[in-house]
């Protein structure tokens, strides 16, 4: 380092120059704890800041119990259908030319440019009892806004394009000539799908999934307006610390709060432990 | 296998890639499509092996339609080229792929395909690589992999697309004979795709020379070289002085060039292209001729001169061999005759009839003119 600088003509200013990268790592620091670690803590502060014991009963208390549960039921059921509808809509997109390709594409895109707020009163206009199909749906005696499967909608729309985004790219590069190749050995689709496809886009299909995850987990504008927020019964994790927060139940709220943030912090680990691999296999490639 | 290729045509959109190929390739036969890019040979070995459709025409193997027939069930072997093999599975697991798939039926037992792997490693001369991925493997290598892949199912048909294209021109080289050796223990009737001559030259029985989605001409290196079919296949092998020439009831008018010892050729007026090699032409000093040697040079067992012959362009290319010639026989300046021998002639539609563009170009400077009097 310092023999290259030295024989640099502008040798006088090596000084400065060093000092620039480290002010703006600083600043990187010092904002990052400011806004990032800050509230964390925060966070972990507030919800034990009267003991474990109270921090326990507010997680088990019923209502806060239903929550973590029925947002963990949603995720359950999201992330499937996303994962198979990603990989058959990025099969489609990338092994396939057909008309209305690009179109295709930009639908998918949708719910990433829509406030999920205006996706929940689109359901409500469409599926409540005032909305389009609600008379024949309360004829069917079906109940879709304000129950599970209102919440499970509108979580699948918001968090559809996390599964295709990350697998286009990667199968756009790939091409076709693997599966070309494995046509010509004779293998049938299903095979080509189960044994030339899959592990070549498993890292990212797993990347798109966590991101997946992550989100129809922390999902609160869309689920708010669909949810009802009946207590015990249609309260997400989100909502639930927003209820708790209105009640002035600070611990309660942070309590619920905590939990959200440790599967966050769970999902970030498992997307940097994902990404590294996938650079790994996009190096190889 | 004896390939039937009849009246086969395709289409992209609006292009037309396949423009009617009719060929006929025998058993075991070893056969090239030479080609410049664009000129649809890729496309025509897709066909073959069941992964394009032609939009018109007909293909049989051993008389048996394969154009009703899906690729899976045609037993053809495809080298790509660029390998595709399948980054997440061993080198031996690649080569099995096409065994372990099949249903139980057919397929060999374990030990069965350990032992076909074995035998394939080593015919591919890479017998320690089977534990090996195919990223951990140099790209002479991965060739072989993926023949070796290709080789598993005993294909009735071997079809290589570009099969050295990636690799250095030494590694080429050995991998060319490898591969006739391969070709010819075998048996199989084989296909492969280049856009270099010299080894299409060298590989095949035979070469098909293809340009615009048409075939020009199918033959050996020999036929190839003293017959070219079309002025396209003489200015492809290159190396051929091309001369523009006009043709007057069955006469060739070239001034400037002593053609008298070429024959007569059948062909209508008009313009026409003579295309002669530089060792088919002589040189003889003659004060008078407008000729003039440009430079000299010497090319083994060969002179090379080129000759700057008024009316012509670029220069004459002429080698003539070294014993013949005396020392200090001609020089840099030399006012010489030059003599054709031998040469092929084709007439130049395209000069011949009136070209569009150039119409095309003048009427729209005229409007042009007629906007900037407004």
């Amino acid at each position: 380092m310092i023999g290259t600088t030295s024989t640099a003509p502008a040798d006088a200013h090596h000084i400065p120059r060093a000092l620039v990268p480290r002010l703006l790592i600083g600043l990187g620091i010092i904002s990052t704890a400011l806004f990032i670690v800050t509230p964390l803590a925060v966070i972990f502060a507030q919800a034990f800041s009267h003991g474990v014991d109270v921090y326990m009963a507010n997680i088990l208390a019923p209502d806060t119990l239903h929550a973590i549960y029925l947002t963990i039921l949603v995720t359950v059921i999201v992330v499937p259908v996303n994962i198979a509808f990603g990989i058959a809509a990025a099969w489609a997109i990338t092994k396939f030319d057909f008309r209305g390709k690009k179109l295709l594409l930009t639908l998918i895109e949708i719910p990433f440019s829509i406030s999920p707020i205006v996706a929940g009163v689109t359901y409500i206009l469409l599926y409540g009892a005032q909305g389009l199909l609600g008379p024949w749906l309360i004829g069917m005696e079906l109940r879709i806004m304000f129950a599970l499967p209102g919440i499970v909608l509108v979580t699948l729309f918001v968090t559809s394009p996390f599964v295709v985004r990350e697998l286009v790219p990667l199968m756009q590069v790939q091409g076709s000539e693997q599966e070309e190749a494995a046509v010509t050995l004779g293998a049938s689709g299903w095979q080509i799908f189960a044994r030339v496809t899959l592990p070549n886009i498993r890292w990212a299909l797993l990347y798109g999934a966590v991101l997946c995850s992550a989100r129809a987990i922390g999902e609160f504008g869309a689920v708010s307006v669909v949810s009802g927020n009946i207590r015990g019964q249609t309260n997400t994790l989100p909502l639930q610390v927003e209820l708790l927060y209105h009640d002035y139940n600070t611990v309660g709220a942070f309590a619920a709060a905590s939990t959200l943030t440790l599967i966050a912090i769970i999902a970030l680990f498992a997307k940097v432990a994902i990404e590294y691999r996938l650079g790994d296999q996009r190096a190889h490639a | 296998m004896a390939i039937e290729i009849q009246g086969i045509e395709r289409r992209f959109a609006a292009t037309r890639v396949l423009r009617g190929i009719d060929l006929s390739i025998r058993d075991g036969e070893l056969a090239a499509l030479l080609g410049p890019s664009g000129s649809g040979k890729t496309t025509l070995l897709r066909i073959l092996a069941g992964l394009d459709w032609p939009n018109a025409g007909a293909l049989h193997v051993d008389d048996a339609n394969w154009l009703a027939l899906e690729a899976q069930r045609r037993g053809v072997g495809f080298v790509f080229q660029n390998y595709a093999l399948f980054p997440h599975m061993s080198v031996a697991d690649n080569i099995a792929f096409g065994l372990t798939i099949r249903p139980r039926a057919t397929r060999p037992s374990k030990s069965e395909i350990a032992r076909r792997v074995a035998e394939l490693l080593e015919m591919m001369q890479i017998p320690d690589l089977g534990g090996r991925f195919p990223a951990q493997l140099s790209g002479g290598q991965r060739q072989r992999v993926a023949l070796a892949r290709a080789l598993a199912i005993e294909p009735k048909v071997l079809l290589l697309d570009e099969p050295f294209g990636a690799l250095d021109a030494s590694i080429r080289k050995d991998l060319r004979s490898w591969l006739r050796q391969i070709h010819d223990r075998l048996g199989t009737t084989t296909v492969f795709v280049t856009h270099d001559q010299e080894e299409a030259f060298e590989l095949a029985d035979r070469v098909v020379i293809m340009s615009e989605g048409r075939i020009e001409q199918v033959g050996s290196a020999e036929e190839i070289h003293a017959r070219p079919a079309s002025a396209f296949v003489a200015r492809f092998l290159g190396d051929a002085n091309e001369l523009p020439v006009t043709v007057q009831s069955g006469r060739i008018r070239a001034p400037g060039l002593d053609i008298t010892r070429l024959g007569r050729f059948a062909i209508g007026d008009g313009e026409a292209d003579l295309f002669v090699r530089p060792w088919e032409i002589t040189l003889e000093a003659d004060a008078s001729a407008p000729a003039r040697i440009e430079s000299v040079s010497a090319a083994g067992a060969n002179l090379r001169f080129t000759v700057d012959v008024p009316g012509y362009e670029p220069p004459v290319t002429v080698e003539m061999p070294r014993r013949d010639l005396g020392d200090d026989a001609f020089a840099r300046g030399d006012r010489v005759r030059v003599i054709a021998h031998a040469a092929r002639l084709f007439s130049a539609p395209e000069r011949n009839a009136p070209s569009p563009s150039v119409a095309d170009v003048a009427a729209g400077g005229l409007s042009a003119q007629r906007r900037l009097s407004i």
